[in-house]
């Protein structure tokens, strides 16, 4: 269970520096320019990305901020930490389900950088799945 | 910058002598683009015969499905010598047409309604000429280090994305205006 903890504590670190880098892109006002490989422009320079006046990449960094630090509390064994990370990563999952309609249906372009940033959580989501899993099996035994 | 020529002669707005030269590389379908676009316009209202605009196609292929049929579009028009009109159409009517499958019919309308001979401009919008005009632009874009739209240049040098907008624009234009750079 530790080890998966601390795949969890890694995985947001990559979710992390994806965040940091798409918010050093709307901060700067790099995002919201085209480019070749464009969709990052439209779905950057939409209403949706940005929630009460914070760049919507910005709070998603604050959350892999704090599934790595909670992550990494838990695989040392703070029970609290443990209990908190699942709550948070349930909402970042429900959030990015949002993001991903928002995107096919309603702004209908896909941003690459957004995409990662989906894959990551649902990534997250699985590894404490497996986690609940294991202590379910564990608890029984 | 200097960068490579483009397409000769250029779709140029203000006198050849006007101290502040701002050349634009742009797509029409590109949303920012489209949000520069009176904004740009406002700033040539602003500063007159202080300030010549340039427009240069830089479409965003395969980004964007039809950026290069409005970029066409646009250059046939200007083969009739109406491509500032076009331009300002394209521009100004992006919502109507970018999620449009077919765009030819409406930048057709458009034709029509700025007073093209709209058989020659069915043949050019399709001609090597047009083609010809938006791949010099283009050429001179890469050149000069264009990734994105719009990337503007003022008197060679380029102005920071995040200097585009209005209030902040024209303070770049008025400092260069008072201390042209050289």
């Amino acid at each position: 269970m530790k080890k998966l903890y601390a795949l969890a504590a890694l995985v947001s670190l990559f979710g992390l520096a994806d965040a940091l880098y798409l918010t050093i892109e709307h901060v700067t006002g790099q995002s919201v320019r085209c480019t070749i490989v464009s969709g990052c422009s439209e779905v950057l320079s939409s209403r949706y990305a940005v929630f009460a006046g914070v760049p919507l990449a910005m709070i998603g960094a604050a959350a892999y901020f704090s599934v790595f630090s909670l992550a990494t509390l838990a695989a040392f064994g703070y029970r609290i930490a443990r209990a908190l990370l699942v709550p948070l990563v349930a909402t970042m999952f429900l959030v990015t389900i949002w993001l991903i309609y928002l995107q096919a249906f309603v702004i209908e372009q896909f941003c690459q950088y957004c995409l990662l940033s989906a894959a990551i959580t649902f990534v997250l989501s699985v590894i404490l799945v497996l986690i609940y899993g294991l202590h379910r099996s564990q608890k029984s035994v | 910058m200097q960068g490579v020529p483009g397409a000769e002669p250029p779709h140029v707005l203000g006198p050849a002598a006007a101290p502040a030269k701002l050349e634009e590389f742009g797509d029409f379908e590109c949303p920012p683009c489209g949000l520069f676009h009176p904004i740009l316009k406002q700033m040539k209202e602003e500063f007159g015969d202080q300030l010549q605009v340039t427009f240069r196609e830089y479409p965003l292929v395969p980004a964007h499905q039809h950026a290069l049929a409005a970029a066409s579009a646009a250059e046939a028009a200007g083969l009739q010598g109406r491509f500032w009109e076009m331009h300002d159409l394209i521009y100004e009517h992006q919502n109507d047409w970018k999620k449009e499958f077919d765009v030819r019919p409406i930048f057709e309308g458009y034709a029509k309604q700025i007073g093209l001979d709209i058989q020659r401009y069915q043949q050019d919008v399709s001609s090597d000429a047009v083609s010809q005009r938006i791949f010099m632009d283009g050429k001179r874009g890469h050149s000069m280090g264009v990734k994105g739209t719009p990337t503007v240049f003022l008197n060679g040098r380029e102005v920071p994305f995040e200097s585009l907008a209005p209030e902040k624009l024209r303070v770049v234009l008025q400092n260069e205006l008072r201390n042209p750079e050289k």
